[in-house]
């Protein structure tokens, strides 16, 4: 790692990450007071959410069962919460960890400094962990004070655990896919675009399956398939191929990212 | 010893031709100007020594070492100048080469103090707010701050005043005096001929020439036009080298080309009132050589 690239690195994607922590956490909060305005009217929502259709209900996350507790309520917008925004921020991150230095013709000054490749790479990969780290923390934090503030009895704080960790790991697994994508653009450009591409067309082909609910094997091919939703479920607990498959994926996109970047023609 | 040197040095964009099988030898502590117009493979060979791009087949050495396999090592002792400066807005250009510095863990001492006050520069202002100028001489400074062995400049004088132009060569001439070998890109000639010792031209991606720029000039045809105080019919010269000439009575003109002191020793035996030898600019040359190498390709 390179120090002087590091503090950089940190201190000029600063602003940002305090926009995806503010964007998160203010989501977060709306969420949890709409559930206490919600909480009165929760037979008429059983009864509305029974003449839908069940594909429907399982494509959103939506089911009565679910919303009698503030956990469940919680994990039903845990989707956009974590894989969608957060996730989004994260595969934005990789993207333009090195496509927006080629985008501003950056590059040129920092591949001509003394610095192997691998190097700039892994500095800049400390420095995105460490913000997508920081940001789910920060929002784990929030939903636990949060939630423990309107229903403390409810809070499951190991099935809480389990289920950022499940959203951490997926974050990861979008930087590494945004890492990879921007190996392979020929010029850089800016991964605004595109970041928001892949994780609605994640969202979107993840909903599309369960609403079809013929090829649930090709949920697999999500990263919301390796999060257990099902908080309110007693068994809950963390599954080891829930993790090991998306960190196997992370860990292969990143080592091909890694390789690509190593004889990349930067051009301007 | 030798600062660069390339072997077949090839780059191709996919079918396009960057480079093709360029030999360049840069010797160490050598003003090396690096001609050719838009597209004839300069900034590309840059590229390829800075490693910002890969050959598609050759080698490169720099200061000995594989331009690939050592990039890192190397790059410690290279500075450059980019042709479009673009550096990370938002920051000062104080800011900007304390970050610079930091990288080589170089002292922002009295050395950068002179630079910055000799082009004028000031500190404070963003990057953004910069004009094209102003950038090309952060740059320059920017380059020289840990002393580097050698100097990379693409196009480095576009943008600049001419008053900035002459202070910009001047630390040219500094650091190359205080040992530093620099390779300088341009398609303006002039400032070549200004301060190069050496150059190559390049042209489609192949190296037409590579010489001592006095030795090119020498190489190259120049005009002689001589009047005589009396007519002679039937003059004829006998020096070799003599091309093209015509005249009569008292005015004669040719092209010559090669050592003129045994010209003029036959001149001097003449009845002469006025000679004029026209030497070439380098444009003259760098023509030539284009003209030269298009009629060899007609040909074929």
């Amino acid at each position: 790692m390179n120090k002087t690239l590091f503090y950089k690195e940190l201190k000029r994607g600063f602003i940002g990450w305090i926009s995806v922590v503010a964007i998160s956490c203010g989501y977060l909060i709306l969420i949890l007071i709409v559930n206490s305005t919600m909480t009165p009217m929760m037979d008429s929502v059983a009864e509305m959410f029974g003449s839908m259709p069940e594909g429907f209900l399982k494509a959103l996350n939506f089911s009565s069962q679910s919303w009698s507790n503030i956990m469940g309520f919680y994990a039903t917008y845990f989707v956009f919460l974590v894989p969608l925004i957060t996730g989004g921020f994260s595969v934005v991150w990789g993207i333009n960890m090195i496509a927006k230095e080629e985008y501003h013709r950056t590059a040129e000054f920092l591949l001509t400094r003394p610095v192997p490749r691998h190097q700039v790479l892994s500095t800049k990969m400390v420095v995105v962990s460490l913000y997508i780290l920081s940001t789910n923390l920060l929002i784990y934090v929030t939903a636990l004070v949060g939630m423990s503030i309107i229903d403390a009895q409810a809070v499951n704080v190991g099935t809480l655990t389990i289920l950022h960790f499940y959203g951490l790991v997926a974050c990861f697994l979008l930087m590494a896919l945004g890492l990879f994508i921007s190996m392979l653009f020929k010029r850089g450009r800016s991964g605004v675009g595109i970041g928001i591409g892949i994780v609605m067309g994640c969202y979107l082909f993840d909903m599309i399956l369960k609403v079809y609910g013929k090829a649930d094997f090709l949920l697999y091919l999500t990263p919301f398939k390796y999060i257990n939703l099902d908080v309110i479920n007693p068994g809950y607990a963390l599954e080891g191929w829930r993790i090991l498959v998306p960190l196997g994926v992370t860990i292969l996109l990143v080592a091909s990212s890694y390789l690509l970047f190593r004889r990349k023609d930067i051009y301007t | 010893m030798l600062t660069i040197e390339t072997s077949q040095l090839t780059k191709y964009y996919g079918k396009d031709r960057g480079i093709e099988d360029l030999d360049l030898k840069v010797t160490e502590g050598e003003i090396f100007g690096f001609i050719g117009p838009n597209g004839a493979g300069k900034s590309t060979t840059i590229r390829l020594l800075l490693s910002l791009i890969f050959p598609t087949r050759g080698s490169g050495r720099v200061f000995g070492l594989d331009m690939v396999a050592k990039a890192p090592e190397i790059k410690k002792q290279i500075g450059f100048v980019p042709s479009e400066v673009s550096y990370y807005s938002g920051m000062t250009v104080k800011e900007l080469f304390r970050y610079s510095a930091g990288f080589y863990g170089a002292e922002l001492n009295g050395f950068y103090k002179r630079m910055v006050e000799s082009l004028d520069i000031d500190l404070s202002r963003r990057i953004e707010d910069l004009s094209m100028g102003n950038r090309k001489k952060v740059a320059l400074v920017q380059s020289l701050l840990h002393r580097p062995r050698l100097l990379i400049l693409d196009e480095p004088t576009s943008g600049l005043d001419p008053l900035m132009q002459h202070r910009f060569f001047d630390l040219l001439r500094e650091a190359n005096r205080e040992g530093a070998t620099i390779f300088f890109s341009s398609h303006i000639l002039s400032e070549v001929e200004k301060l190069c010792h050496r150059v190559a031209i390049i042209k489609k991606g192949r190296l037409v020439e590579e010489a001592d720029v006095a030795d090119l000039k020498k190489r190259m045809l120049t005009r002689v036009d001589i009047r005589l105080t009396s007519d002679i019919h039937g003059l004829t010269l006998n020096t070799p080298g003599i091309l093209s000439f015509n005249g009569r009575e008292r005015t004669y003109s040719f092209l010559f080309q090669g050592d003129i002191k045994p010209l003029v020793g036959e001149l001097s035996g003449l009845p002469l009132d006025q000679l004029f030898i026209a030497e070439p600019d380098l444009e003259e040359v760098f023509m030539h050589y284009y003209k030269d190498t298009d009629e060899q390709e007609g040909q074929k």
